[in-house]
Formats: C-alpha cells, structure tokens, sequence
C-alpha cells in the first residue's frame, strides 16, 4: 500500500526534476547560441593575421615588387603582471638571445621608456618567429609589412603603390589588389580564466591565404632603357613630360610602358601627384601627323589611291572652306608617297575628300579610337572623337592629319600595332600570367585579337610608306645602322587656354623595326619640348636610342647582314610638321563655331626680314612662317629679340631665332591685328 | 536460474546500477576537468581509490546482520559531535572553512559522517518505543538531535552542510507522522529566517503572516506567544549571524538574490557554470572538449560545479541521464522506504532519501543558476573520498536494509 507520504514525497521530487528538466531546456537548447558566444568571447582571442601580398615580376622573373614580412614588438608596462622586474629581465635576456643585442639595452629601453613602447621595430619574420610564439603579459608584437619595389622609380607608372593602411592605391597593384592581397586570416587562441594565451585553436584558425603573384608582359631591360632615354631626351629638349611605349605588334603585349617624371613608389607621398600619373593611358591628345598613316591606310582600303598619283600641294597655303592650312614647305606637285614622307598637312587634307565622314570614323572606331583599349591598368581615358552627325565641314579634312581628336598614347600605339602587323587589332595587355605561392599557374592571359581592321596588302604598302618617311621624309633621325626603321613624326599644337599655342606642342615619333616583320612599335611623345618642337627632331632621336640599345641587347634582331646604306639626312623635311594647326582660335572643346579667316590678313611677301620686336611669339611666327623663314623660339610671351635685323635680306638657309619673355597675356585672334 | 532469483531478492540492481552509473558519470568528468590541471591531475585516480575503498566497505555494511546498524545509531551520532567540535579545535581551514582534518595528503570532513550519523540517531530516537512527534517534548528533543550538529557546522562555518542538516531533519519528523500544525511551528523559524534575507521589510511581513497562522491554529496563548517569540527572535537571529558571517559567505547569498550583480566576484562561478552548460548544446562538445572545463573556467570544478562539467562536454542528453539515474535511485529508496516493515529502517532511508534529493536539487540547482552556490557536492559525482565513501556506505545500509526487509515481522 502507498501511503500519502510517498506521494507527497514522489510528487515533490517529480516537482524538482521538471524545474531542473525545464531549466537544462532552456540553458542548453533554447538559450545555447548565446551561451556559445558568451563562452567564444571570454575563451578566444582572435588575432588577425595579414596574407601576404604576391610578387610582381617581368617576363624574365626579375621581381619587381615583393613583401617584406616583419614584426614589430612592443612591451606595455600597465600589462605586465607579477614581478614587473624579473618580467622585463625575462623579455630583454628572450630578445637579447634572439637579436643579439645585449640585455641591457632592452632593460634600459623598457625601463626608462614610456608605458607602452616599441623595442624592436620591423623584425624580419624568420628572425622573428621564436618571439612571436613568445607569450609575456604586456608583451605584444603588430605585423608590419613593407611593400619593397627593388629597383626604386623602375616601372613606377606599371606598378602603382600601395598606401601606409595597405590599400592599394595605383597602378597595377591596384588593378590586380584582388589577386594581389590574398585573404588575411585570423588566429584564434583559447584564453584561459586569467586571460593568458593557452593554445592555438587549429578548428577555428583561419590560416591567411597569401596572395597571388603578377608576371608581366614587361622586360624589365627594356623599360630601362625607356626610361632611361625618355629621361635624358627630356633633360635634352627640355619640356613638361615625356611618354614612351614598347609593344610587340604581333600580340599587344606591352613591353615597356614609362613616363618621366616618375617616382618612387616607396615614397609615393613625396612626389606631386601629377608626377604618379601614368599618362600614357590617362591623358589623351592631338596626335598631329601621326594620324596620317591611319588616314593613308583608309584611303588604301577604300579607295583606288596610289601611291604615285599626284596631289598639288598648293605651294604651302590652302583654304579649304574658309579655313586654312598650312604646310612648312612649299610644293606644288607631290606624289602621295611624298605626302607623308614631308607630312603634307594640305595633301592629306586633300584625299582626305575621296573617304565619306561615316566610313572614316568606323575605320577609326575600328583601330581603337574614343573607346577603351581595355589594358589592366586603372584610370584609362577612351579619348574623344565627334560623332559623324556632327562633323563641321572641316572636322574630318583636320581629323586626317591628327587634329580635332583625341588619343591617348596607348590607343595610338596599338592602332600602329595594328597598321604594321598585317591589319589585326590586338587588345593591349600586360599582365602575361597569375601564379599562386606555389606557382601555380591560375590564369594566363593569350593575345586577344579584336578584329582585322584592314588587309595585309594595305598594312604593306603602309608600311613601305613609313619606311620611306624614315628613310627620305621627317624621321630620318630614327635610321639605325642595322636595321630597317618604319615610322612617322607628329608635332601638334597644344591646346593652351583653349586656343592653339605655337610654343607648346606635342612632338612624337611612333616607329616599328625590323620593317620587314616588325617585332617592336615603340611611341614617344614629348610635352611642349622648349629646345625644338619637332617631333623629327625631338622624339625620332629618342626613338633612335632607344631601338639602338634594345638591338643591342638582343643582337638576333639584326635581319640584315649588310649595313643599311641610308640617303642623306633631309634636315630640311624635318621642319614639315609644325604648320599643320588650324589658323583658327576657336576652342576644339567648344566646338565648331568657324570664324572666318580675315581676308585681309594676307602678308605681303617682301625679300626683307620683318620687325618681330613687340610681336607677340605666335605673331611673330606667324609672320616668318608667311615668309617661309625658319625659326627658333627661346621662351614664350613677346619677342624681345631676334637674330636677323629687320629689314635685312634673307636666303633660304637661314635660320631665325627669336627669344620671347613674360608672356602674361593669352594669344588670341585680337592680337594679331 | 533460482540462484540469480534470489539474488534479485536480495540484492536491488535498481538501486545499485544507476550508483554505479552515476559514478562512473563523476569519473569521466573529474578525469576531464582534472587532467590537464597543474595541481588536480591526481584526483582522478584518488578518487578511483576512494571508490575502491567505498565498494569494499559497502559490501561489508551490506553484509551486517539485521539490526547491527540500530547498534550504530548511538555511537554513530556521538563519534560525529565529538568530531564536529574537535574539527573546530583543531581543523584545517579550506576555502574559509574550518572543517577538514588532514591525515597526510588525504582529508577528511567530519560533517560529511555527521550526516550518517545523524540520521541513524534521528531514527533511532523517533522510532524508539511510542514516541509521539506531535508531543511537544518529543518535538524538541528531536529538533536538538537535528539542530546539534547544525550549530556546530555553522561555526566552521559551513552553511550549505547546515542546510542539508535542517532538511533531513524536517523531512524525517514529517515522515514520523507530524501534525500540520507542528509543520507549521517547525517550519515557520524557517521561513521568517529566510525572508530575512530579503530584508526588513519582508521580514516583518512574514511575522504578520506567522501571527496570522497562530490565529488560525487557536492554540492557546502561551504556545503561541512562544512560538512567535521564537520566530521573532530567530529572524533577528539569523540577521545577526549574517553579519558575523565571513564576507564570502555574505557574498554567496548576495550573489544568490542577484547572480549577475559582481560576474567576477562571487557571481563568477555561478555564471561561468550557466556558460558551460549552456554553451554545451544538445550533444554537448564531446569528452575532453569542452572549452569551459578545459581551459578552467570553473575554479574547482571537480567538487562542486562537476555536473556542468557533464553540461557542456555529454550536452542536455548527458545531463538528463544523470537527472534519471537519480529519479531511478531515489523513487527506489522511496519504494524501499514505502515496503519496509521496521520503522527504523524506513525512516533511515527517508533520511537517506532526503539527504541524496537535498544535495541533487541544490548542486544541480546551483549549476544551472536556481539555487544559491552554497558549496554542497553532488551525491556519487563531485571529487571527494569522504563524501563518495559515505554515500556509498549509505547504499550499503539501504540494500542491507532492502536484503533483510522481509524477515522482519
């Protein structure tokens, strides 16, 4: 029999065990996930770990850019627990054994130090690793890595930078960081009740996944000697700044990209940031004549042209719907080869007639133009072109020879790729492979031909063109002894204060070697060189060295066994290019209201140097140029002085230099009245 | 086949596996909470000793004739107050508590036989001839058995053991046959003590409840005044005695209203347990994985904080087993209690009962954050060779008690 004892006692322990039941419910199952973080927050303490960065190398595997892995240590005093002396002599005999300093300078740097100190600062992580797993209260060490660019201001442009927080900021570091960075892991220690580090919690750990590294399209020896030229061409012609390209034609790979002046990515924060600006891809210009080529090669493609025709070249002077163009030198009759050989502004402009406006904007869409080349490099301008529906009248006869649109070098470069490797457009790169820390091959990149912009029969005879320009026309400063040279000049004014300045142009030079299967396009571009405009004689030189010392090194470049027997050098054609800005002081960004040219501002031609002092330069130019006198300019502003008296005869040959000062005032159509 | 039967009858497998089960349950979490610790890695295998030892004695104390363990009865209680003040003398303080003898590297608590001892003379005494619990004498003279030992544990001070004491002793004079009005007069110093707790306020209200009561029950005046005088003056008592406590022990039942009031003070382990728990989830994290326990977030959690060791590494499966072993134990000793024919042994086993529940519901209680951490160990699982041995000589009354049940008239 069950007496009521038992089941008041039996009721009451059924009673306790639910409340327990209940309770163990509600902790464990209702309430777990809190009691978890609860649990990971006082038994963890995470540290993150940085990946580290992938190396960037050239074509070679010369590395560019690399890590530099170091620790930082430092000892918090507030921190330190127990006996605080026998503490610090611990840490400093640890660090003394380690790093090789004595013990004392530790004790005496910790001692008299503030609270919290840095003893030892980037320790290279292999020298480190023994004080890394060395666990003291108030001992703390921070990674401090270093991105190392071993051959300083080489390839800054390519390369980019990374900032002091470790984002990258430019270049390809940028372009690339995703690949670049790796993922920074974390590393978890249990903690025990008093806080102090127990163990590594491998389950939790998230090892940091180091970053991927770049091989690049680019010869480390090659950008060398790019910038090394572009530099020294600089420093001869003087001038704002200085673009050179290299890339091989046949599959768009850049070889050599520089722009001076450049900087140390190192310390980036040095230089102005104009210096860091890669303007080979950010900054779009005129080209001037080295469009011409382009034009030619649409002519060839579209039309009956040939290269014998010939087109009068209107002595010098031609107004084509009310707006003139000059040309340097005088000529009646010209072959179209010539045309380009003398860089004929008004012969282009000429023939230019025979193309309609909608097919030579498609040809020129076709070789890259007003769009992106799509190289991995960030901040690309796509330039400009109008469209054909708003073509002015004389918009595409200016267009032909280089004005009125804008490039960027690199656009310019790859359409000549395009010209002379048989008419195929490759998309420039140059970036060749992405490898993983084991060398893993991850990506790699093959030349992408984008299209066929003309045929292999047009590229030819271009090509022929072009090595006559170097052989008999503007560029016969880039003749090489060894090797045949193809190539044109270009000299544009430079728009300054929205109208076109005559002291400031872009001289360039593009030309490709060996002509007969051309392996390297190489582009310079000067801005607003002061000791000569001319690109024939500002940036074919520079072309010149630079195609010398590339041939140099890889003497297998050299075809032919005999020397090249060159004709002499035209000095005279050099001078062809500079006429070819538009009279006009309209502003190309505020396009195309035409001003008609005054009438009257004809000179009369007299035999007698004309009185320049007071003038302003490009009056003064204007009026020398009317009497096909050649000229230097020293300066800007009005001319001061100038080497022939006025009022003295002249011949041909001579050469008349004006130096102009204090040039405050803009240039504009009012003042040459 | 008749051998085992008999063996059945003799021997009660429900009660002696789930003990068995419960240790083994204790050694798996003491092995884990110990054997990474710089200073308790040796417990695992003392304890083992002392279950050693237990089971041998055990078997012994279930061999003894009938009747030997009344025998007990008088010696018992008294070898436990002559221990109880001589641990006072000359005890080795633990844990602010003067309540250990030291015989080398092994200890021993007086208070833990004192529970043994107690029970045996609370039986003996309520069963002896034809005492009536409801006379007042009697009452008190079985109150003074009880509260004996209480006071003497108190000075060592250890007040959750005093606890356990009052609890045993309420339960077995309610066992006895008590009126609801001797509940009441028993339990009232109880309750006024304990609202004490809450502060002045609840303190008084409760005196207002009591007179209520004493309304209520018509007894005449003198009783009830002197039974409100007790009360009044237990409630002042225990208001003094609490501030002679040590500051820890001020602590323990300040933690208890509000637990999260000092996590890092004597809330911690309270806290610390509910984390382990909690964090432990339905399966638990596994044998020797759990974080709490491992990376010894639970100072001594070995003695009494071992269940949220079963908490967080066997998870809610693991501790609801422990929770049924002890339902099966303790409904066995009430059907033991319920069919034994001698009055002694079955309110031997009530006390015994008692005993196991109060410790149970209070550990258990104090590790999921119910109870006040009052530092009692948990019956077969907490580290403790004078705890475990006890608990298992208490078995062994019980399943002599069982094995002679019948031959009893």
């Amino acid at each position: 029999m069950i007496n009521s004892r038992v089941i008041i006692v039996a009721g009451f322990l059924f009673i306790v065990l639910i409340v327990l039941i209940l309770k163990l419910f509600t902790i464990q199952i209702n309430k777990h996930e809190y009691y978890v973080r609860v649990a990971e927050n006082q038994q963890y303490n995470p540290r993150d770990v940085k990946a580290e960065r992938g190396l960037i190398k050239d074509i070679n595997g010369e590395v560019l850019c690399y890590t530099f892995n170091s620790i930082s240590f430092f000892v918090n005093k507030n921190l330190i627990k127990g006996n605080k002396e026998k503490v610090i002599e611990t840490i400093a005999s640890k660090f003394s054994n380690e790093l090789g300093k004595s013990k004392e300078y530790y004790i005496n740097l910790i001692k008299n130090g503030k609270n919290n100190i840095c003893i030892e600062r980037k320790v290279p992580l292999e020298k480190a690793i023994n004080l890394k797993h060395f666990y003291v209260d108030g001992l703390s060490y921070e990674e401090d890595f270093s991105r190392i660019y071993p051959y300083g201001n080489t390839a800054s442009h390519i390369l980019g930078f990374v900032n002091k927080e470790g984002k990258a900021e430019e270049g390809l570091e940028k372009f690339y960081d995703k690949y670049l960075r790796g993922q920074d892991g974390k590393l978890i220690y249990e903690k025990d009740v008093l806080g102090r580090i127990i163990s590594l919690d491998e389950k939790l750990s998230i090892n940091p996944e180091n970053g991927n590294s770049l091989i690049l399209t680019i010869n480390k020896n090659y950008q060398k000697i790019l910038e090394e030229e572009i530099k020294n061409g600089l420093e001869k012609y003087g001038g704002e700044s200085a673009v050179g390209i290299i890339m091989n034609p046949n599959t768009g790979e850049i070889l050599a990209l520089a722009n001076s002046p450049d900087f140390d990515p190192t310390n980036f924060n040095n230089v102005k940031p104009e210096n860091r600006k890669n303007r080979a891809i950010t900054d779009p210009i005129e080209p001037g004549s080295t469009m011409k080529p382009l034009t030619f090669s649409i002519l060839f493609e579209e039309t009956n042209t040939n290269e014998n025709e010939i087109v009068n070249a209107e002595n010098g002077t031609y107004s084509y719907k009310n707006v003139k163009i000059y040309d340097s030198h005088k000529y009646s009759d010209l072959t179209v080869a010539q045309v380009l050989q003398i860089s004929s502004n008004i012969g282009t402009a000429k023939l230019s007639e025979r193309l309609d406006k909608d097919i030579f904007y498609k040809y020129l869409r076709d070789f890259g133009f007003s769009n992106k080349t799509a190289v991995d490099l960030p901040s690309e301008s796509e330039g400009r072109m109008t469209l054909p529906k708003n073509f002015t009248g004389i918009t595409k006869a200016f267009m032909s020879f280089g004005y009125e649109l804008l490039v960027t070098p690199l656009q310019l470069t790859t359409a000549y790729c395009a010209l002379v490797n048989g008419g195929n457009l490759y998309k420039p790169f140059i970036v060749k492979k992405i490898v993983d820390k084991n060398g893993n091959t991850i990506e790699e990149k093959e030349p992408q031909k984008i299209r066929t912009v003309i045929s292999q029969k047009t590229s030819e005879r271009i090509k022929k063109l072009m090595i006559d320009v170097v052989e008999k026309g503007t560029g016969t400063a880039a003749q090489l002894p060894d090797v045949l040279v193809g190539g044109k000049t270009g000299t544009s004014q430079r728009l300054v204060d929205n109208s076109y300045s005559s002291s400031h142009h872009n001289s360039s030079f593009i030309g490709f070697f060996p002509a007969e299967n051309p392996k390297f396009v190489i582009y310079i571009l000067l801005n607003s060189p002061t000791k000569a405009q001319y690109g024939g004689l500002v940036a074919a030189p520079i072309f010149h060295d630079v195609a010398k010392r590339i041939i140099e090194s890889d003497p297998n470049l050299i075809t032919n066994k005999k020397k090249i027997k060159h004709d002499e050098k035209l000095i005279d054609q050099l001078i062809a290019d500079l006429k070819s800005a538009p009279k006009t002081t309209r502003s190309y960004l505020n396009v195309p209201e035409i001003k008609e040219e005054k009438k009257n501002r004809v000179f009369k031609k007299t035999d007698t140097i004309p009185n320049l002092i007071n003038n302003s330069m490009r009056d003064a130019i204007a009026k020398l140029n009317a009497l096909g006198i050649k000229w230097k300019v020293v300066g800007t502003g009005k001319v001061v002085w100038q080497s022939l008296e006025p009022g003295s005869p002249f011949s041909k040959n001579d050469v008349c230099f004006i130096k102009c000062e204090n040039s405050t005032k803009k240039i504009n159509q009012n003042e040459t009245k | 086949m008749k051998i085992e039967y008999r063996l059945q009858d003799r021997f009660d497998f429900a009660v002696f596996i789930p003990v068995i089960g419960l240790i083994i349950f204790g050694l798996l979490a003491i092995y884990s909470s110990t054997v990474n610790h710089p200073v308790a890695n040796g417990n695992f295998s003392k304890q083992l000793i002392f279950f050693v030892i237990g089971l041998f004695i055990f078997l012994i104390i279930y061999s003894l004739p009938q009747q030997t363990i009344k025998m007990f009865a008088i010696p018992s209680y008294a070898i436990s107050l002559f221990f109880l003040i001589a641990v006072l003398v000359i005890g080795k303080t633990i844990y602010g508590a003067k309540s250990w003898f030291g015989f080398g590297g092994f200890g021993f608590q007086p208070s833990e036989f004192a529970k043994l001892g107690t029970i045996l003379m609370l039986a003996y005494w309520l069963t002896y001839k034809n005492r009536d619990i409801n006379n007042f004498k009697d009452l008190a003279v079985s109150l003074a058995i009880g509260f004996s030992p209480i006071i003497l544990i108190m000075l060592e001070p250890d007040m959750g053991t005093s606890i356990v004491f009052a609890l045993i002793t309420l339960v077995m004079i309610f066992w006895s046959g008590i009126s609801l009005f001797g509940i009441f007069v028993v339990l009232s110093p109880g309750i006024v003590v304990f609202s004490s707790i809450f502060g002045k306020a609840a303190l008084i209200f409760t005196l207002l409840l009591v007179l209520a009561a004493l309304f209520f029950f018509k007894k005449d005046l003198f009783n009830s005044i002197v039974i409100f005088v007790i009360n009044l003056s237990s409630g002042f008592f225990f208001d003094y005695v609490f501030k002679i406590l040590k500051p820890h022990q001020q602590k323990r039942i300040e933690s208890f209203i509000d637990p999260m009031a000092d996590p890092l003070g004597s809330g911690y382990n309270a806290l610390q347990a509910k984390v382990a728990v909690g964090s432990g989830g339905l399966f638990g994290k596994g044998f020797l994985q759990g974080n709490q326990t491992q990376l010894r977030f639970i100072p001594q959690q070995w003695t009494d904080f071992i269940y949220c060791v079963i908490g967080e590494e066997f998870g809610f499966i693991g501790s609801v087993i422990v929770i049924v072993l002890f339902l099966i134990l303790f409904l066995r000793l009430l059907n033991i209690a319920n069919t034994a024919k001698d009055n002694f042994s079955v309110l031997v086993v009530v006390g015994i009962l008692t005993l196991y529940f109060v410790h149970f519901a209070l550990n258990i209680g104090m590790n999921l954050g119910i109870t006040p951490v009052i530092g009692i160990p948990l019956p077969f699982l907490s580290y403790g060779g004078s705890s475990l041995i006890i608990n298992l000589i208490m078995i062994g009354i019980v399943l002599n008690i069982y094995r002679n049940r019948k031959t009893h008239t």
